[in-house]
């Protein structure tokens, strides 16, 4: 009788341990290395926006088409931005934590 | 308080012009060139007694170097070495200029975005040109990576192609971005000092501990530009 409740209190203890390791990683996660992280990935988001404005914008002026390439690339832009940010999530996992 | 944003103006030492474009010697360029000069002065005064096993002033350098030539070659790999010195130079270049910034009366030309942004230009047409040497039209499947059907093209290749023209504007804007609001900041603070009279022993206690935190995010930025430059190249020099 006596043994099963050791077994038990080890499970017990084993599963405290587990519990407080997961929540001592999620503390180790919010360092500034992640908010740099977090910071790029924003400015990849905004500047695929911005350069498919600017090249829609000047294809418009090229072409006196206002507004049908700005509207184009506007949106193009912003999947291109989305593409920047998974790329550069991507090359951070296979090279490890870095930056 | 004085105007925080004075001390990026940029202001002509000499004055030229060239065919109506006005191409004056302006602070900007004299900090651009006392930073190369700092560069090839500390390197030649820590190199001057070379030896094989390094003294503690031989070190440094070479300790710059091993660990940007281990960073090329796990980012661009073996192939990508022979461009290694266009990446130190682009990190001893900007990492001199960030932290030169952060001296009184100098000047900070890594907070403009014409300076940068030529640079990261340069840094992508370099991208280009080489993708191209090497892989010659198979560079094009940049574009149009392996295994998307050809029907998507009209779709994929205008997205391939703005991802790639927007890297140098990420570049770029992070890079700017983390010079500019580091020195405003320190100005503000320099600010209250005059400002808060007696009590101005408070700010400088803050300023003191900014200007630590400001080398460290100088040569921060200029290693995650230098990671991300890496990067491209390796995204050119090899397919998808």
């Amino acid at each position: 009788m006596k043994k099963t409740n050791d077994i038990d209190e080890l499970n017990q203890r084993i599963n405290d341990f587990k519990k407080r390791k997961t929540a001592s990683s999620d503390v180790d996660k919010l360092s500034p290395q992640s908010a740099s992280k977090g910071f790029q990935m924003s400015i990849e988001l905004v500047s695929g926006v911005f350069v498919g404005a600017a090249i829609g914008y000047f294809l418009d002026y090229v072409f006196s088409t206002k507004p049908l390439f700005l509207c184009i690339l506007l949106v193009l832009g912003g999947i291109a931005g989305m593409l920047n940010v998974y790329k550069t999530a991507h090359a951070d996992d296979k090279n490890g934590e870095r930056l | 308080m004085a105007n925080p944003l004075e001390q990026f103006e940029i202001k002509p030492l000499i004055n030229l012009s060239f065919k109506g474009y006005d191409i004056s010697f302006s602070n900007s360029a004299l900090a651009m060139c006392l930073t190369s000069v700092a560069i090839v002065i500390v390197f030649a005064l820590l190199l001057r007694k070379r030896t094989i096993v390094p003294t503690l002033m031989q070190s440094v350098p070479e300790a710059l170097y091993e660990f940007i030539y281990n960073l090329v070659k796990t980012n661009v790999g073996k192939g990508g070495l022979k461009y290694f010195s266009f990446i130190f130079c682009l990190f001893l270049y900007i990492a001199m200029g960030n932290v030169f910034g952060l001296f009184p009366y100098s000047f900070t030309f890594t907070s403009h975005i014409a300076a940068v942004g030529a640079l990261s230009v340069l840094a992508l047409i370099f991208n280009i040109v080489v993708g191209v040497y090497n892989r010659k039209l198979g560079y094009l499947r940049t574009f149009l990576p392996k295994g998307i059907p050809y029907i998507l093209a009209p779709l994929v290749v205008p997205i391939e192609a703005i991802s790639l023209l927007s890297k140098p504007f990420s570049l770029t804007v992070r890079l700017v971005a983390n010079m500019t609001v580091g020195h405003i900041m320190l100005k503000i603070l320099g600010g209250f000092v005059v400002g808060l009279g007696l009590f101005g022993f408070v700010p400088i206690i803050f300023q003191a501990l900014i200007i630590i935190f400001e080398l460290f995010i100088a040569v921060l930025q200029a290693f995650i530009y230098t990671v991300l430059s890496c990067i491209y190249l390796g995204d050119a020099l090899r397919s998808h």
